[in-house]
């Protein structure tokens, strides 16, 4: 399986801290990735690296095979923790915004995830309430049929029931030749969809494996193993 | 570019439109005041007309500042807020965001440059005015278009030349600090340095190199005669210096977008 996403000894540090400390993952086509850890561990440090916005100091970043730049930007759709939309936007800007900047958008298919999700195109983005801002911002991410896609926090201040929406869609837009890569420290809402997990821990990888593999092997829930893992943390 | 134009044009609608919209409604009351019973446009034995006049001035004083604030905005705004995120992962080169964001400013300028000139020249016509001094003006233009030209491109190369300054600072700072703290007044400091610099290339380069075109206009307006010796400003030597820095300034912003900046 070619790998999609390949980070050899990545290495972040942002006035002296270091953020990343010797990263080394990889992600194949078609599979899912949890991205595991506290609040302040790297996560956010990583995907943003991967995403084309931050620099590493030292190691290796290939996404397909490019290093990141204007056109691993083509292959990743990325979703960030923040309010990333512009607040004089209306639904229907950000829908055009992504139509007119990415190739890969399905602008059908992005209205086909609104609707489900109960998002009017009229609506200011700027007076959205918290889960429909994450929503509108999950239907236009994974409106793009991408080869990777990465999401940080897509659950972090949802409520239980839009949670579970996020979770459907996410999980209705997998395709064989798309991975993912998805970071939460609320591990027990999205387990079900790792096929892979990476413990994370002060910019180092403590853990990683198949997500069935280690529940076998711990006899337990990859939620409880985060306990045992980040206890102390 | 041209759609990272579009979306930057669009987020600025509402100077663009409102201010225009406002300036015009003005300029109308205006000259529909002296029309209905004011002596003159700007005469001052009219206090409604004087009002007019001062709100107007103050809307357009209003506006440039609005402007230039803005201008550093553009960019600051998507460095440090969220917004950044979506810009900077749009598969679009830094060059071209930034090129995008300069001419913003550049567009804004212009189109509140060609309705101030428009409005005059419609004041002109309500006034009732012999149309010579205007004929003279064009005239006179017509003559020298070689020079005003020059002159036009001496404006447009200062001001991409004070935009991509503010845009190098705002980049240098953020590729320097992560602290949003001290950006503001780090960025400022570099600005004025690099402003200071080139102010004295520039005076060292006109004391020397002294060379520019002069426009000699005589204007007449009414009985009046104004005799008008107007420089096109700027030697060949000093534009060409500031041409020279806003290509290097350019790219030097841009590389460091690229490749130094954490966003």
């Amino acid at each position: 399986m070619k790998a999609v996403l390949e980070l050899r000894d990545v290495h972040k540090s942002f006035m002296g801290k270091k953020a990343l400390q010797g990263v080394d993952l990889s992600v194949g086509a078609g599979s899912v990735i949890g991205l595991l850890g506290p609040n302040g561990s790297g996560k956010t440090t990583l995907i943003k690296i991967i995403a084309g916005l931050i620099k590493q100091n030292a190691g290796e970043v290939k996404i397909c095979g490019l290093n990141p730049g204007e056109e691993t930007k083509a292959l990743v759709s990325y979703l960030p923790d923040t309010q990333h939309l512009y607040k004089w936007m209306r639904v229907e800007d950000a829908i055009c915004f992504y139509d007119d900047f990415f190739e890969d958008f399905d602008r059908l298919r992005c209205e086909e995830l609104l609707d489900y999700m109960g998002i009017d195109r009229a609506d200011k983005v700027k007076d959205l309430s918290k889960g429909m801002y994450e929503k509108t911002s999950l239907a236009l991410t994974l409106a793009r049929q991408s080869r990777l896609y990465v999401l940080d926090e897509p659950l972090g201040g949802i409520d239980p029931v839009a949670r579970d929406t996020i979770i459907d869609t996410i999980l209705s837009n997998y395709r064989e030749d798309s991975s993912f890569i998805i970071s939460t420290h609320l591990v027990s809402d999205v387990e079900r969809l790792f096929d892979t997990v990476a413990f994370i821990k002060e910019g180092k990888i403590i853990l990683d494996g198949e997500a069935e593999e280690l529940r076998i092997e711990r006899s337990m829930s990859i939620e409880n193993i985060y306990k045992e893992v980040f206890r102390n943390a | 570019m041209l759609k990272l134009l579009k979306y930057e044009l669009k987020s600025r609608k509402n100077l663009l439109l409102g201010g225009s919209l406002t300036i015009i409604i003005l300029n109308i009351l205006i000259m529909l005041d002296w029309k209905l019973g004011g002596n003159e446009i700007f005469g001052y034995d009219d206090t409604f007309g004087a009002i007019l006049s001062i709100v107007l001035f103050g809307i357009w004083v209003a506006i440039l500042v609005i402007i230039i604030i803005d201008s550093i905005n553009i960019l600051r705004k998507d460095l440090y807020e969220d917004t950044g995120q979506l810009l900077f992962t749009v598969p679009k080169s830094s060059y071209s965001i930034l090129l995008s964001k300069m001419l913003t400013t550049v567009i804004e300028l212009l189109l509140f440059g060609l309705l101030f000139t428009t409005l005059m020249i419609s004041i002109i016509v309500a006034e009732g005015t012999n149309f010579e001094s205007v004929k003279v003006m064009l005239q006179v233009l017509g003559e020298n278009i070689g020079i005003v030209l020059q002159a036009l491109f001496a404006i447009l190369i200062d001001i991409m030349n004070f935009l991509v300054t503010i845009y190098f600072s705002l980049v240098l700072t953020k590729s320097l600090l992560k602290d949003k703290k001290y950006s503001g007044i780090t960025a400022f400091g570099i600005f004025l340095l690099l402003s200071i610099f080139m102010g004295k290339i520039n005076s060292w380069l006109f004391r020397y190199m002294p060379y520019s075109s002069d426009l000699g206009m005589s204007l007449r307006y009414g009985e009046f005669v104004l005799e008008l010796p107007i420089s096109a400003g700027e030697s060949i030597a000093i534009i060409l210096f500031n041409l020279c820095l806003f290509i290097i300034l350019f790219f030097l912003t841009g590389y460091l977008l690229e490749h130094k900046t954490d966003i």
